[in-house]
């Protein structure tokens, strides 16, 4: 089911805006995506815009400038180009040679394959606006995505100086250094992200595999240290003992390779921690388990 | 009259003011930069000019660390700290010139309220020496109704008769009468309310600003700033809060595990 990745507030709009198709609904269900930054609906609110525009709803005004824009970006993940110029223009007419409008039109030449026009534009936007970090990473992607590694890293260098406090810049950086397993640049990057939100379990579990990763066995412990909080909060927030089955699965690998490295990184934790892991794990994929496999295809 | 020479006063002031106080607008300039190639290394200096908003982005994520800092391993908080306060290299150890040009604006726009108060003052100290010396002992208007003995001072300055009726009023209280009352009337007339927002400005930002540690548009002293927070870092205790993460989940097992039994 391709529903379990939408937030579910989208899921909720899309689902009435499906039922009963009134300009109203179509328009609260895109204002929706546009809020939740939900990015796996393009088609339907693609879909959704055309048939806006069709009955002649008003959605090109500019109160409605969210709709439009989202529209937009929609048209240029479904590869749309023509619908995408035709919302470009009037982005543009209402908000004639503002920054976002030609970081758009940037967009819209790198997806119709002109992506050195698209890299000038952005580089422009940059000299007009240094601080202009949404500039900044649209260049980057395009930079990582054309195989320049080491500018897509030093574009992100440069934006983190413009803005140090913006998680989504050390993610991609992190991602960047995760790829190209440069494991220590990744984790100084994770922390700034774990820092932000450390009761995230997903981002205990991610800092534990790039502290694996990493290798050396204080690294492993401390790796072990974030699975095991890993799922406890994972434990906590689900109310089930066996729901983050990656993290177990993680322990265990870690367990087990603490206890082959020799006697000095041996303890009665490390062996009641595999005991613990085992139980975890036959009790997840045994029969009695709310886990079930079947329902998630 | 008196609302003439008012008239005339403001159009005297803007003229002293000069077009100088028009402040360009940053989009504007941006916009006009995009178009035009040889000015973007003047762009650039204008938006560095215009704010050290990155530096406030380092706070930012300074305090996030800073809170936050028991869920990651020591090590990294070391390193964290070292980043931002070793000596000399530090990112909280730097000099931060102060914004030039806010800082130049500041004593412009300090000038130029004095200028406008300076023109007032001396409009109305001449309109009421003109009146006090040529028109002293005139009385030029009468109330239409009866008033009590203590309106007398007010009403009748510049007069010693002590037997005429309060409802006289003298030409020099007349004058005064008419520079405050007309006042509202002309801010309405120029257009601006200039006057008014000065006034507020003058006597606002001189007392607040003493309470609040400098005036709105002053800019923010982050020399000061990094210095605060580097306190802040020798201060911070951080305690490795995942030191026993292990016996916690072992713990929680053995909880649960009982519970089902």
């Amino acid at each position: 089911m391709a529903d379990l990745a939408i937030h579910p507030d989208v899921a909720e709009a899309l689902s009435i805006a499906q039922k009963n198709e009134s300009s109203e609904n179509l328009i609260k269900f895109i204002q929706k995506v546009s809020e939740k930054k939900e990015r796996s609906c393009s088609e339907f609110v693609l879909d959704f815009a055309v048939k806006l525009i069709s009955e002649g709803s008003d959605i090109l005004k500019l109160e409605n400038f969210k709709v439009l824009e989202e529209a937009f970006l929609a048209a240029i993940e479904c590869k749309a180009l023509d619908w995408a110029n035709a919302f470009l223009i009037k982005i543009n007419d209402h908000i004639p040679k503002s920054p976002k409008s030609i970081r758009y039109l940037a967009m819209f030449q790198e997806a119709s394959g002109n992506p050195e026009e698209a890299k000038n534009l952005y580089r422009e936007c940059i000299k007009a606006d240094p601080e202009d970090t949404a500039a900044y990473r649209r260049l980057a992607a395009y930079l990582r995505d054309s195989d320049l590694v080491d500018e897509a890293i030093q574009t992100l260098n440069k934006a983190l100086e413009m803005d140090m406090s913006d998680t989504q810049i050390w993610f991609e950086l992190s991602d960047i250094y995760l790829a190209h397993m440069n494991y220590k640049q990744a984790a100084y990057c994770f922390e700034e992200i774990l820092v932000q939100k450390p009761t995230n379990y997903l981002y205990n579990l991610k800092y534990g595999e790039i502290l694996y990763s990493i290798g050396g066995g204080e690294n492993l412990i401390l790796a072990r240290k974030y699975f095991s909080k890993a799922i406890a909060l994972n434990d906590k927030s689900t109310g089930s003992t066996n729901n983050s089955v990656k993290a177990i699965w993680s322990l265990l690998e870690t367990c087990k390779k603490l206890e082959s490295m020799g006697r000095k990184y041996k303890d009665e934790v490390n062996e009641e921690l595999i005991e613990m892991c085992k139980e975890k794990l036959t009790k997840a994929y045994s029969k009695e388990s709310k886990f079930d496999i079947e329902e998630l295809k | 009259m008196v609302f003439f020479i008012g008239v005339l006063r403001y159009a005297g002031r803007d003229l002293m003011m000069g077009k100088g106080k028009k402040d360009p607008d940053p989009i504007n300039i941006s916009q006009d930069m995009l178009k035009n190639d040889e000015l973007i290394d003047l762009a650039e200096i204008q938006s560095e000019i215009e704010g050290h908003e990155y530096m406030n982005n380092a706070l930012t994520r300074s305090a996030r660390f800073r809170t936050n800092c028991d869920f990651l391993p020591p090590d990294s908080v070391k390193l964290r700290k070292a980043y931002f306060c070793r000596n000399e290299t530090g990112y909280f150890r730097k000099e931060v010139a102060n914004n030039p040009l806010q800082a130049m604006m500041n004593p412009e726009m300090m000038t130029g309220m004095l200028k406008g108060q300076f023109f007032m003052t001396i409009f109305n100290f001449g309109l009421i020496s003109l009146t006090s010396t040529f028109f002293s002992g005139f009385v030029n208007a009468k109330m239409p109704f009866p008033l009590a003995q203590s309106f007398r001072s007010m009403l009748q300055q510049g007069l010693t008769l002590s037997n005429l009726d309060v409802r006289y009023v003298s030409s020099f209280s007349w004058c005064i009468l008419c520079i405050y009352g007309l006042q509202g009337l002309q801010n309405l007339i120029t257009g601006t309310g200039s006057m008014k927002e000065e006034m507020e400005m003058m006597t606002g930002g001189m007392m607040g600003g003493q309470q609040k540690g400098g005036m709105p548009g002053q800019p923010k002293d982050f020399t000061k700033i990094f210095k605060g927070e580097i306190e802040n870092y020798e201060i911070l205790t951080s305690k490795f809060s995942l030191e026993h993460a292990e016996k916690q989940v072992l713990l929680q097992h053995r909880h649960t595990k009982k519970m089902r039994f």
